[in-house]
């Protein structure tokens, strides 16, 4: 194991946000009591028009919630779920915590690892998956288990772990 | 409820303002808690944890820097518990360092170097590899960064949030990770950037223009004040090899707080290369050749005394010191007729936070001294027509800032009093070698009303010297005492005879000034 | 000690249409609501005061007490905040009532909103439960259209909004004030305190912030009285509780009992007894990993409740119970729960931000086999410098769970060390 390591993979230059993105950003904006509330919600809506948060988006972002751009990116490096670089279309998160450690997370990363040839913090070539080991997602009784996009999928076994990501284009 | 509160610290009672923190209480009575985060121009971060003490009572150490003073509180900043305390925050901090003191350009005025030593303990226990970050990243035009070094005690980060408001640093990723760093491709790049590597800590943040160039126990230390504009920033001058290695901010609540603009931080490197007139030059035909001194004097009084009344005027900079100045003004109190025009020097706007439009130094001086500052160059404008339509026989200019004079030369004797040589001295009939920034002693008086005292640091080279100087040794040639062993001698003069100075009669200010 | 009876929080959670609002109304969903708006806010304090409700996030402060601690006279807006950042390994109960009683969720919400005369509820979710978010985000919505949220509240001319707010991948944010930095869109970072968030919490302004299992027991109290709440469990420890079952457990899950219930019930009873039949029961991680590692032996007459687990030097905390049988390396175990730790640090405080790496890399290096005589001294001694000296709870989190390992299993350590290698083998080592 190597020893940690600081900073961010960054995309090249992408593009900034859609009118409709800004304009439901706005909305999040007019929804708190403080406009900086807005941000993260923010981010969330650039992740969903872009996969990830742009440098682009991120400036864009800043100017309109009133903060630096230095201090969005802050934000954004912070929390595990935003990406700040382009990712696979399914990004496969699996848990390896404790309770599902002990219940087979690390045969079943092995075993993901194997079947898509790549390893955990990777990305398909095709672009189709990018694999990541997480900490703990809140759903121990149903170990080992994994998050694909927005779904949680539980009780998993490397047969139904397959059956999943061919379902997944 | 009372506006003071009454704690004991170390055994010693002390009465506070409220709101007061305990570290502040134990610095009003000279303890220096160790900090690395705690800055007082800033928000409190308490972060960094070296500051912790013993408050009676509480079952954990606390962070002095958060801890408000209150009454009755009993206070140990040393002790077991407290050393144990703050030798286990060290340890933590020292752990990924890369403990390259020998290299570093903070060694010697770093608090983790000076705390490691009085806190630390020898030895790291710390077996694992360290955590890599990046190395002399510039971050901006004027700073590099080197996130091994960083403690992440956010100074830098809360600066430019707080005190320039740009916010172009921030903190990213999380945990041992964390670093700080500037957005993708925007810069650390405003006028106050400089500060930033005043307040860090340790060598994460250094001054490009500083780096390498000397270590920090080489240098002397001057407290001087800036020239750079109106304001006069008290700072710093780290001398070595007689030249300024480095200006830094020295704090006057009053003036410039902590801070400085990267303008003045950076005013002595043009200067540097800039080529001195080290002699006395005369024109001889097309150009300028060296004389004597005395004889350029003897010259220049000469022309003094043959000009017709009303024909002698001078155009002095307002960044004369109010010693230059006051000598200048006996000078032609004792020309019948003669008129000083000092213009006005008028860059960009004032800002919200020290850089003043005005960049003479001394302009509320000269106004004290009854020279009205040269708005719009009116004066300068009749002046100069005046001496374009023959009516002028002796021009002296004195100081940086001052207008060429080739028309007005054609048909006047110009005399130039200035430091540099080159281009600039191509309208002179005669130039004298002047003192430059750091070479003089003087009185500035800033636009608040406040006079500081500017000093001496370095030798000047061959003859150059102080305006005053000069212009005493012409009064007296022209008749007049003018006995000065320093500036000291000026200023009490200046003091005793215009009342505009009178609070200047107890002396020189000290490292703070005096409020006129 | 008195057991419950019948299920409270998750009477409903089978039914699939539960989360609908017609659906639930009809099975009772805000009726006490009502009822306790026709009372005064006072009265739902003192009721809940009265019951000995002791928050279910993780603290077991008693909720009533806190809720007193809201400035009476103030000109400031008032906040509830629901800490539905439910992150601590090993605990899941929160999200099954979000996802599937988002209702009772929110009648409790808005029951103690009213308690504390707040203006708006915050409801703080973590980033990854994208279902629970859905179906709270669609629950608020219907409550709005029945007007149980915003202008004049059923006639009761209270005025409150519920904004939903989803958080984004951080441990960190499920505390308190880190949980309202984040919220004010800022990194996780906990806060100093004090100030404390009921006189600077969101926004500066007055702020109570309950776990959502506290404010979803909230309605039962107020319906069935204080007395009835008071009467389950035992002393100081009092009500139902909900209990996560994971590791090695032969059914993991949540289960709803009265708190205090004895270990060897919960597992054993409830739980099936170990998942491998053949495999004895070897530890127990009883409250969330930041609980102190119990032995097998010491949870013999265990009561699982907040007295019950302080009397025995650990804590309940959020109740995610971790079995562990005896194929576990300890060390391994370890490793895994200071590697979340490591990566969870929000790195604000240099013993946190520094210490919890440090520990989790010599574990690590330990369960490689590459440990030395004097690794465990400097774990423990690394562990000792992190605690109570950072803004949070964080380091002591990490670093006592850590001290709870090499005290109760410092035989595996030393196995490791002398063997230089896992004595378990890779498979599961």
């Amino acid at each position: 194991m190597s020893a940690p390591k600081v900073g961010i993979r960054l995309a090249p230059a992408g593009k900034g946000l859609s009118d409709e993105t800004l304009r439901r950003i706005d909305e999040a904006i007019a929804r708190y009591p403080v406009k900086q509330s807005a941000l993260l919600p923010a981010l969330w809506l650039a992740q969903q028009e872009q996969g990830y948060c742009s440098t682009e988006a991120q400036e864009q972002i800043a100017a309109r919630i009133g903060v630096s751009p230095a201090f969005v990116a802050g934000v954004v490096s912070f929390y595990t779920m935003y990406h700040t670089a382009p990712v696979g279309r399914h990004v496969v998160d699996v848990c390896t915590t404790v309770s599902c450690w002990l219940r087979g997370s690390d045969e079943l990363v092995r075993h993901i690892e194997g079947r898509l040839g790549i390893k955990a913090g990777q990305t398909t070539p095709d672009g189709r998956f990018t694999l990541r080991t997480v900490e703990c997602l809140g759903s121990c009784g149903t170990a080992p288990m994994c998050q694909i996009g927005d779904d949680y999928h539980e009780d998993l076994t490397p047969e139904t772990m397959d059956r999943l990501l061919e379902t997944l284009r | 409820m009372a506006d003071t509160v009454k704690l004991i610290i170390d055994g010693r009672e002390i009465e506070v303002a409220r709101g007061t923190t305990v570290l502040q209480a134990s610095g009003m009575l000279g303890l220096d808690v160790p900090r690395y985060c705690y800055h007082p121009g800033l928000s409190i971060a308490g972060n960094c944890r070296i500051c912790l003490v013993e408050i009676e009572k509480l079952p954990k150490l606390a962070t002095s820097c958060t801890t408000q003073a209150a009454d009755g509180m009993l206070v140990r900043t040393g002790g077991s518990k407290v050393e144990d305390g703050r030798r286990a925050v060290m340890e933590f901090l020292l752990a990924n360092h890369p403990l390259d003191c020998p290299i570093c350009d903070q060694a010697g005025e770093c608090r983790l170097q000076e705390y490691s030593y009085e806190h630390g303990q020898g030895g790291s226990r710390f077996r694992e590899e360290k955590v890599r970050g990046f190395k002399n990243k510039p971050v901006g035009p004027h700073v590099v960064l080197d996130t091994e070094r960083c403690i992440v005690c956010t100074r830098c980060v809360r600066f430019t949030q707080e005190v320039t408001g740009t916010g172009e640093l921030g903190v990213f990723q999380r945990g041992v990770v964390s670093y700080i760093d500037t957005f993708p491709g925007r810069e650390l790049a405003n006028l106050y950037s400089g500060n930033t590597v005043d307040i860090c800590p340790v060598g994460a943040l250094t001054l490009k223009e500083f780096r390498f160039k000397k270590r920090v126990w080489e240098l002397r230390d001057v407290p001087s004040v800036c020239g750079a504009c109106a304001r006069g920033c008290n700072v710093h001058l780290g001398t070595a090899s007689n030249a300024i290695q480095r200006i830094t901010p020295r704090e006057n609540q009053a003036v410039n707080r902590w801070w400085m603009c990267d303008v003045g931080r950076l005013s002595a490197e043009p200067l540097a290369g800039a080529a001195r007139l080290a002699e006395a030059r005369g024109r001889r035909g097309q150009g300028l050749e060296p004389i004597p001194w005395p004889e350029a004097l003897d010259i220049l009084a000469a022309r003094l005394k043959e000009a017709r009344p009303g024909a002698v005027a001078a155009i002095a900079s307002a960044s004369l010191t109010l010693e230059d100045l006051h000598v200048l003004v006996r000078l032609f109190s004792a020309l019948p007729g003669g008129r000083i025009v000092v213009p006005e020097r008028m860059e960009g706007d004032d800002d919200a936070l020290l850089i003043r439009a005005d960049k003479s130094a001394n302009a509320a001086g000269a106004s004290r001294l009854g020279l009205e500052v040269d708005h719009g160059d009116r004066a300068l404008s009749a002046l100069l027509s005046d001496a374009g339509a023959g009516k002028l026989d002796v021009l002296l200019a004195l100081g940086d800032g001052t207008p060429g004079l080739q028309e007005a030369g054609r048909q006047a004797f110009v005399c130039r009093f200035t430091p540099w040589d080159g281009d600039g001295l191509a309208d002179a009939d005669l130039a004298l070698p002047a003192a430059a920034y750091g070479e003089f002693d003087g009185t500035w008086v800033n636009f608040q009303h406040r006079a500081q005292r500017v000093r001496r640091a370095l030798d000047p080279p061959g003859i150059a010297l102080e305006g005053w100087r000069m212009l005493a040794e012409l009064l007296r040639r022209l008749g007049h005492p003018a006995h000065y062993a320093s500036a000291a001698d000026v200023l009490a003069e200046a003091a005793a005879t215009v009342p505009a100075l009178a609070a200047l009669r107890a002396g020189p200010p000290g490292p703070q000034g005096v409020a006129l | 000690m008195a057991a419950l009876a019948e299920k409270v929080l998750t009477r409903h959670v089978g039914l699939a249409d539960q989360a609908d609002l017609r659906a639930a109304a009809a099975r009772g969903a805000y009726q006490t609501l009502r009822k306790a708006l026709s009372t005064a806010p006072e009265a739902v304090v003192e009721s809940v005061k009265a019951s000995g409700l002791r928050g279910r996030g993780g603290a077991g402060f008693p909720t009533g007490v806190k809720w007193t601690f809201m400035p009476k006279e103030t000109s400031k807006p008032k906040y509830l905040v629901v800490n539905a950042d439910e992150s601590e390994p090993g605990t899941f109960k929160d999200r099954l009532l979000m996802e599937r009683d988002p209702h009772l969720c929110l009648e409790g919400i808005l029951i103690s909103a009213w308690a504390l005369r707040a203006s708006i509820a915050f409801i703080y979710i973590r980033g990854e439960f994208v279902a629970g978010w859905r179906t709270l985000g669609r629950a608020i919505e219907q409550a709005r259209e029945a007007g149980l949220i915003g202008r004049d509240v059923l006639g009761s001319g209270w005025d409150i909004d519920v904004i939903l707010h989803r958080g984004a991948g951080a441990y960190i944010c499920g505390e308190e004030t880190a949980l309202m930095e984040s919220l004010e869109g800022k990194r996780g970072y906990p806060r100093l305190k004090p100030p404390f968030p009921a006189t600077f919490g969101v926004y500066g302004n007055p702020t109570t912030i309950n776990n959502v299992e506290t404010l979803a027991v909230v309605p039962a109290i107020v319906e069935r009285g204080a007395e009835w709440f008071a009467g389950i469990g035992r002393e100081k420890n009092t009500g139902p509780k909900l209990y996560c079952l994971s590791g090695h457990v032969r059914r993991p899950g949540v289960y709803e009992t009265e708190l205090g219930i004895p270990f060897p019930a919960l597992f054993g009873e409830l739980g099936g007894g170990p998942l491998d039949p053949k495999r004895k029961l070897k530890a127990v991680i009883p409250g969330g990993s930041s609980a102190p590692v119990m032995t097998a032996g010491e949870c013999g007459d265990l009561l699982m409740d907040f007295d019950g687990l302080a009397a025995k030097g650990s804590m309940l905390g959020s109740a995610g119970i971790m079995m562990m049988d005896d194929s576990v390396c300890m060390v391994r175990a370890l490793e895994r729960v200071l590697r979340f730790y490591a990566h969870e640090s929000c790195g604000q405080c240099t013993p946190c931000r520094v210490g919890s790496d440090w520990i989790h890399r010599i574990v690590a290096r330990i369960e490689r086999g590459e440990g030395t005589t004097g690794d465990l001294e400097t774990l423990v001694s690394v562990c000792d410098g992190m605690v109570g000296k950072t803004i949070c709870v964080f380091a002591d989190a990490a670093a006592l769970p850590a001290k709870s390992f090499v005290a109760k299993f410092r035989h595996e350590f030393n196995d490791h060390i002398s063997r230089k290698a896992c004595p378990f083998g890779a498979a599961r080592g």
